[in-house]
């Protein structure tokens, strides 16, 4: 049975989806099974590749779409809104 | 057969195969590499990458680059398109190098900040082609062999590496600083070591088998089968007598019933780790060095703090002595501008330097370390390297006062909780400890300064470093003296003695008799140093100090050492050989 999830969030830390926001949010996002796509602009990435994620160059304001596809959807996206929080209120800098 | 000798680093015994570190052979024989050989470069970076960042050195900026490294390495997109390619038929360097360029190139068009980070992106890849192409790294990953590195020299980088490596058994170099910080590492690994051994790159071949005795000073290159078969009994014999030292302390604890503490030098986490493992009575010294080197500027008086707090929560509530920068003799910082001396070992080092050169680094670290204490529930002692006149503690003491008056006001259960201590390493500081006293809470013995001192022997001199002692009578005479007059003035005061003596098994017992307060220890050398203590009697320890303070010189104190343990059977892989 797979989950399909879409979020948006936006991102409102000052270095946006780079450093070790980033790696924070990939390594969050290779604990699951599911297929993570993470879309801003037209661009995607795999939400569990730091480079490809660098590559979208998420700034402070960019607003990002993710999308969840797997049997673990579910916690996944709850992963994914943790960490996001964590990174929008600077406790991941 | 051929035998060498050179000078002691690190005391222990090991058997292996030599492998040659040349810094210009680079390049591997070795041209058709597969996945498996990606993954297990992958390994070694990561595991390079994070002790690195387990050392005291790495923080701030550097550190937050070397977290990020480490995700890079485990990007699942990166390894996927390197699959691709090798499917294809692509060469793994090549392989390597397009899948970097293909994210670099994507990066490099995006923005100013992403242009800049592409340093640290190509650095990965960097290490990952050193790793596959190095001799060093890939083939001795891949050895299941003991292996002895023989080595011109080493700098602290490299002997990172190489300690996160299982299988390197000792490490020889034909030179190499015995006070350097490749020395301070492969010491507080308890990996042997031997330096100054000239001669080895001319004798020594790849492969050839090597034993590394650095408890007696010999290495043989090739030994007949004799000595092979003694060794490989010795080092049965000695992993036997660590594997019941093991046993007895998981058995029966680590008290002991001496009026003694035993506490750990401590350089970094993993030292910090194995002392808490082995309960080590807090940290009697605590190593910052590392945290000013390999920069160009020093570090924040925050980013201090958040190291310092790091340390002392994690040993909370035992006692941690801290020592403040001490620099001096070896390479210095270029952020610290010290004029060429004729004699460096005589000039600006130590708390001279700090306070005629760098009053606001000293400023910086007392009120980063009086911070963190803030913090914390350990007592707290901050000791003062290298004194070599009174003024000079007075000086600190001020400078310690206005800053815990500045950035506590007056908390009195804090200020009781942070103590003065001073080093005493020098001739002066001997003979005036009863004024020392005085002024401070603690007073720590550096044998390895101080016997350079008292000796007037140079440890780096080719001519004279044979002479070099810490068993040396006088340099007892002048612990001997310390404690006298000290306790004479202040009746609690504490003295304590770091440096190698107070991590030597044979010495340990002289320790004890001539009545310290503490020792601190390597930490893998805590389980030996309790498993003597708790064989030997305080009364027989005042004797065997007593006689070894009227010896006439190191060799006989170390006669008299071993065969004491003979005689009372204290098994201790120093005096071994004479076991088998």
């Amino acid at each position: 049975m797979s989950d399909n999830i879409v979020i948006r969030v936006k991102i409102l830390n000052k270095i946006g989806l780079h450093a070790r926001p980033a790696a924070r949010f990939s390594e969050t996002c290779r604990k699951f099974k599911s297929k993570i796509i993470v879309k801003k602009n037209g661009q995607q990435a795999n939400g569990k590749s730091l480079l490809d994620i660098l590559k979208l160059n998420v700034v402070q304001g960019d607003e990002i779409e993710i999308e969840i596809i797997g049997e673990d959807a579910e916690p996944a996206k709850n992963s994914i809104l943790e960490v996001i929080n964590k990174i929008n209120n600077g406790e991941i800098q | 057969m051929l035998q060498l000798k050179g000078t002691v680093i690190s005391p222990g015994i090991s058997l292996g195969k030599a492998f040659i570190l040349k810094e210009d052979n680079k390049a591997s024989e070795r041209t058709k590499y597969t996945i498996e050989d990606f993954y297990s470069a992958k390994n070694v970076v990561k595991n390079f990458i994070s002790t690195l960042m387990s050392s005291l050195e790495v923080q701030g900026a550097v550190r937050d680059i070397l977290d990020v490294q480490l995700s890079i390495l485990d990007d699942p997109e990166l390894e996927s398109q390197i699959k691709k390619l090798l499917d294809n038929g692509v060469e793994l360097i090549n392989a390597i190098h397009t899948a970097f360029d293909y994210y670099v190139n994507a990066l490099a068009n995006t923005s100013e900040y992403l242009r800049e980070r592409v340093i640290d992106i190509r650095g990965v890849e960097d290490l990952l082609i050193r790793a596959l192409r190095n001799n060093l790294v890939i083939s001795i990953s891949m050895s299941n062999e003991d292996i002895i590195l023989i080595a011109k020299e080493l700098d602290p980088i490299r002997t990172i590496m190489i300690i996160t490596m299982q299988n390197i058994k000792g490490v020889i170099l034909e030179q190499g600083g015995v006070t350097s910080h490749t020395a301070i590492l492969l010491r507080s690994k308890g990996i042997p070591a031997i330096f100054n051994v000239r001669g080895i790159f001319d004798t020594v071949k790849n492969n050839d088998y090597i034993i590394l005795d650095a408890y007696r000073n010999i290495i043989y290159v090739n030994p007949d089968n004799k000595i092979i078969s003694k060794y490989s009994n010795i080092i049965n014999v000695i992993n036997n007598i660590n594997e019941e030292i093991l046993k007895e302390i998981v058995r029966e604890g680590l008290d002991i019933n001496y009026p003694i503490r035993i506490m750990a030098n401590v350089n970094n986490i993993a030292d910090l780790e194995l002392a808490l493992h082995y309960n080590a009575n807090g940290i009697g010294l605590l190593r910052t060095e590392f945290l000013f080197f390999n920069r160009s500027y020093p570090p924040s008086e925050d980013e201090q703090f958040n190291v310092y707090r790091q340390y002392f929560s994690r040993f909370e509530p035992k006692t941690i002595i801290i020592r403040l920068l001490d620099i001096g003799g070896e390479k210095i910082p270029p952020y610290l501008r010290i004029p060429n001396e004729r004699n460096p070992q005589l000039g600006l080092r130590g708390v001279r330097l700090l306070l005629r050169n760098a009053r606001d680094i000293l400023i910086s670290q007392i009120r980063a370390i009086v911070r963190a204490a803030r913090e914390v529930k350990n007592s707290i002692v901050i000791l003062i390297p290298m004194v070599s006149f009174v003024n000079e503690v007075l000086e600190v003491k001020k400078i310690l006062n206005d800053v815990i008056n500045d950035v506590i006001g007056d908390n009195g259960s804090l200020i009781t909780r942070i103590k003065l201590g001073a080093m005493v390493e020098t001739p002066s500081a001997v003979l005036q400890s009863d004024v020392l006293a005085e002024h401070v809470d603690l007073l720590s013995i550096g044998t390895n300064d101080l016997t350079q001192y008292i000796l007037a022997v140079d440890r780096e001199s080719n001519t004279v470093n044979d002479m070099y002692s810490q068993f040396s009578p006088a340099v007892l005479r002048a612990i001997d003296i310390v404690v006298k007059n000290a306790k004479k003035v202040k009746k609690d005061i504490e003295i304590d003695v770091c440096g190698e003596l107070a991590s030597e098994p044979l010495a340990v017992p002289l320790l004890i008799g001539l009545e310290v307060d503490a020792i601190s220890v390597e930490p893998p050398n805590l389980p030996i140093i309790y498993y003597v203590l708790k064989r030997l009697n305080i009364n027989e320890a005042r004797e065997l100090s007593y006689k070894a303070l009227n010896l006439s010189n190191s060799d006989e104190v170390i006669e008299l050492m071993k065969s004491f343990f003979i005689n009372k059977n204290i098994k201790v892989p120093q005096v071994v050989g004479e076991f088998v």
